[in-house]
């Protein structure tokens, strides 16, 4: 405590007014708005990256292969946009940290005068509490992307442009076919009376589609077959055990329907798709109305199969505080043999199983079939992600984004014509110095970022982001699997190159599966936008199903109690959204 | 006399009061901003701070009584009255989240106040000085530790796979399900936030404990009591206050039952037991936009915070004779 009398002559008067004035300037700049980060000029070359791959390589170095791209309109003076990006760069071999001296964002500046700026970074939550910042503050960045479920915070208050008349004169036929412009349902959730108001993405329509992973190598140990039907699952699940092979041998996780890990597969053997992250799909009933898959008769079989596997300890006991990560590591360490996840699983965690245990061998099975013979899994939602514009932002900036992603999406079709292999990962570019280099034998060897190619050019609006459709991958895909046919003579040095990649091969062969299954995919029977009494109901009922399952599978309440929980369900709003969602097919 | 914050701070106030009683306000107050202006000076930055920090922000919690439309702002968006209080309130699962929310905070405020304050007594009559630093630095350290750490550890010991059931199982009981059984969690969370705090919330009470007046323990001794009838009838009477102060202080966060814990430890299997009302307006509100759901119940917080807290002093002031205002 102050006390000025017993003080006086210890603080001088200018002690006590400096002490004030740096407490008041410490409050206020707290309060002040924070200012916009400013984002360094895009434009500067990066030391060793050229822009035109291959063939301005090594002295004395000549490659069978030319790379080209596609005619490009050409801003000037370039058009700048302000775009948030990720924070989860690898910065280690970018010079000076600098984001945006990487070659992806070079080759945009230089070939189209379109240059990126900054506008803040984050990832996941933190990036949508950025983004609801800046909705609430009146301070959104020039165009940015938002997930399917919060379009709807931007379109109805009036927050972003209508794009409808700049996207109609701009976006290429290739465009607009690709991505199934206006009838695809990922077009759904930005059009209000036939208008648009953003730019719909889906970056791939097979990425969370669950694969049924085994060990092959553990099944040729207990010298059994795949299995086929769900007994047949318990029966090899139950080998590996006693076999001593794994503890738990198939992995489930506590989010049960969701984008790694699922367990989609065993509940879509009985024809159902319950809630994970996503509200559970609809089915058609025997009288011709809709119903929720969770609440009928064929959720329980599901419920009893996997109550039964937690019980004989076939599921790891701890799965409920296990999310996907943790179900990963598991995976990794080889503690968990029928694993369901999507194709790029490939170069991710079975490619660290790989480096774990150079022993172990995955092959992709047919998903566990049911009492009617067939399997199923939940596929992926066709409802779009879409890149939105601020509202008031230059039409130019909208423009030149369309125009870029007419660019790409050229490019990326057409890859083999221009020979853009960076392609090959997903819309990233393929270049020297990064990808891949020369050896002093002018062999093409790893580049100097392995990986990180991935990540260069994710935040380019009118790239990667922007311009993805759901069956974007598949031309990728179904191109290369023709490469790996074909005799090794009449392939060019990159696509030599790229095919060596184990990595590679292997998402080859599990894309192709994915495609070649697309039949498995169970179909949800309600395809229309959710109303506001939907909205309403919904998160509580799937909290309140998700509680329940959780309680099934481990045996915490009995499933006796099923037709009690799907009463409870219908009694807790579920008769409401039963009501809307037959409301809508009524209209269909 | 045991250490007394407040006392301590009024005494200190009314040797700053004027002695003039005679003179009009005015003048009272002239004479004292002469005497003490460079005091009101240091008053400023808090004034600042109250009126930016504390009272603007209340002209947003309006935002509970409207249909928020963000882009044209709180004055354009529609007014709703009372509706989406009745929203919140309607929801089935919303008076199972509040009697969560209440009985883990309780659990925590009287348990970790109640282990800080043994914990104190404990170390107090410890006689080696290195041990006794030793061990309160020791126990003070997981204060500091976030919950993304501690939840760590925690899964790591309590799961069916973790160090304590696997003691229990070698000595042949049953495995307890920490994280999993919904009706062992709320005391899960409570004991973990015991564990982190207990060695925090002992520094107080030892600070307190040293304001006990040796010549009277002396007096005591001489009269005959043994140690622990010193403890029960010295030692513990002074410091009690300490503790009602504490738990006083402790309802005003009534409703704050430990936003981050919950949410490292919990999974949708526990939301009947473990589901707290900062975990629900997370998952409601904020991951879906809804900020006038989280007004709603930052505004509900706070106005039963304040009944609590002023019940509270109002008890203590009964039980004890002590109020904090």
């Amino acid at each position: 405590m102050f006390n000025a009398r017993r003080n006086s002559g210890k603080l001088s008067k200018s002690t006590y007014v400096l002490i004030s004035l740096v407490l008041c300037l410490a409050i206020l700049a707290g309060c002040a708005p924070k200012a916009t980060e400013t984002a360094p000029e895009a434009t500067e070359a990066v030391a060793g990256a050229t822009e035109a791959p291959a063939t301005e390589a090594v002295a004395g170095c000549t490659a069978d292969w030319n790379p080209t791209y596609p005619a490009a309109v050409k801003y000037d003076p370039p058009v700048q946009i302000s775009v948030p990006f990720s924070a989860s760069y690898d910065f280690s071999s970018i010079p000076d940290d600098d984001i945006l001296a990487n070659p992806m964002y070079d080759r945009i500046a230089s070939e189209m005068g379109i240059e990126y700026q900054i506008a803040w970074q984050a990832d996941g939550g933190e990036y949508y509490t950025r983004l609801s910042n800046d909705l609430a503050g009146g301070t959104l960045p020039d165009a940015f992307r938002v997930k399917n479920s919060l379009i709807g915070q931007f379109v109805d208050p009036g927050a972003v442009e209508d794009i409808t008349d700049i996207w109609e004169a701009t976006a290429s036929d290739l465009t607009k076919e690709k991505k199934g412009y206006p009838d695809n349902s990922i077009w759904q959730e930005v059009t209000r009376d036939g208008r648009i108001y953003g730019i719909a993405y889906k970056e791939d329509g097979l990425g969370d589609d669950s694969l049924t992973l085994i060990r092959q190598d553990w099944l040729d140990q207990v010298g059994m077959e795949a299995p086929s039907t769900i007994e047949e699952f318990t029966a090899v699940a139950k080998a590996f055990k006693e076999a001593g092979l794994s503890e738990y041998p198939i992995a489930v996780n506590q989010n049960l329907v969701t984008w790694d890990f699922s367990s989609d597969p065993i509940f879509g053997a009985f024809g159902v798709i319950p809630a994970g992250g996503q509200p559970g799909y609809w089915t058609k009933l025997e009288d011709g109305t809709l119903g929720y898959s969770s609440i009928q008769p064929g959720a329980k079989e599901a419920l009893t199969v996997l109550n039964s596997w937690y019980t004989e300890g076939l599921i790891d006991p701890d799965f409920i505080n296990q999310d996907e990560g943790m179900a990963n590591d598991n995976f990794i360490a080889g503690m968990t043999g029928i694993v369901f996840q999507p194709w790029w699983s490939a170069h991710a965690n079975v490619a660290d199983l790989y480096a774990a245990f150079p022993e172990a061998k995955i092959t992709v099975i047919p998903g566990p079939k049911g009492p009617n013979g067939e399997s199923g899994r939940a596929g992926t939602s066709l409802k779009g992600q879409a890149v939105l514009f601020r509202k008031g932002v230059d039409a130019k900036i909208i423009e030149a984004v369309i125009n870029q992603m007419n660019w790409q999406i050229d490019m990326h079709v057409n890859w083999e014509e221009y020979q853009q292999y960076g392609e090959y990962s997903l819309g990233a570019g393929f270049f020297q110095g990064y990808e891949w280099d020369f050896d002093a034998d002018c062999n093409i060897v790893p580049g100097k970022i392995p990986g990180g190619e991935w990540t260069l050019g994710k935040d380019l609006i009118g790239g990667y982001r922007g311009m993805t459709y759901p069956d974007y991958p598949v031309d990728t895909f179904t191109s290369m699997a023709e490469w790996m046919k074909a005799d090794p003579a009449s392939l060019n040095m990159a696509q030599k190159f790229i095919l060596e990649d184990p990595n590679v091969q292997r998402d080859i062969e599990y894309y192709n599966i994915a495609v070649a299954s697309r039949d498995e995919v169970i179909e949800n029977q309600f395809k229309g936008r959710n109303t506001e009494a939907i909205n309403t109901v919904l998160p509580d009922l799937m909290d309140f199903e998700k509680t329940a399952y959780l309680e099934f599978i481990t045996g915490a309440r009995a499933l006796d109690e099923f037709d009690q929980f799907a009463a409870e369900w219908l009694e807790r709003g579920g008769q409401t959204y039963t009501d809307e969602v037959n409301a809508w097919a009524a209209a269909q | 006399m045991a250490y007394d914050p407040i006392s301590s701070m009024k005494q200190q106030q009314s040797a700053l009061q004027p002695k003039s009683s005679t003179s009009n306000w005015r003048t009272t107050f002239a004479h004292t901003w002469k005497q003490h202006r460079l005091l009101y000076l240091l008053l400023l930055p808090t004034l600042i701070w109250l009126l930016f920090l504390r009272l603007y922000p209340f002209y947003f919690a309006s935002l509970a009584f409207v249909k928020y439309n963000p882009v044209q702002g709180l004055d354009g968006s529609e007014w709703v009255g009372f509706k989406n209080f009745v929203d919140v309130f309607k929801r089935p699962e919303i008076l199972n989240i509040v009697r969560n929310t209440l009985l883990i905070s309780l659990g925590k405020i009287f348990i970790v106040e109640l282990a800080g304050f043994a914990f104190a007594l404990l170390i107090h009559e410890t006689r080696s000085p290195f041990y006794k630093k030793f061990v309160q630095t020791v126990s003070a350290i997981p204060h500091f530790f976030s919950w993304v750490i501690v939840g760590t550890l925690a899964m790591s010991l309590l799961t069916s796979k973790g160090w304590v059931n696997l003691t229990l199982d070698s000595l042949g009981m049953d495995k307890v399900g920490f994280l999993s059984d919904k009706f062992v969690f709320p005391f899960t969370l409570i004991f973990s936030e015991t564990w982190k705090e207990f060695g925090w919330s002992a520094v107080i009470y030892l600070a307190a404990l040293t304001q006990i007046n040796p010549e009277l323990l002396e007096a005591a001794a001489v009269d005959g009591a043994g140690r622990g009838a010193r403890l029960w009838n010295i030692i513990v009477p002074t410091v009690f206050p300490t503790f009602i102060f504490m738990v006083v202080l402790g309802f005003g966060g009534l409703l704050d039952a430990g936003f981050e814990q919950v949410l490292v430890l919990y999974n949708p299997a526990l939301y009947s037991t473990g589901d707290i009302l900062d975990t629900y307006v997370y998952r409601m509100g904020l991951v879906n936009f809804k900020f006038e759901i989280a007004t709603v119940v930052g505004l509900v917080k706070s106005v039963v915070g304040y009944i609590a807290i002023m019940s509270a002093n109002w008890a203590s002031g009964k039980m004890t004779n002590y109020r904090m205002f």
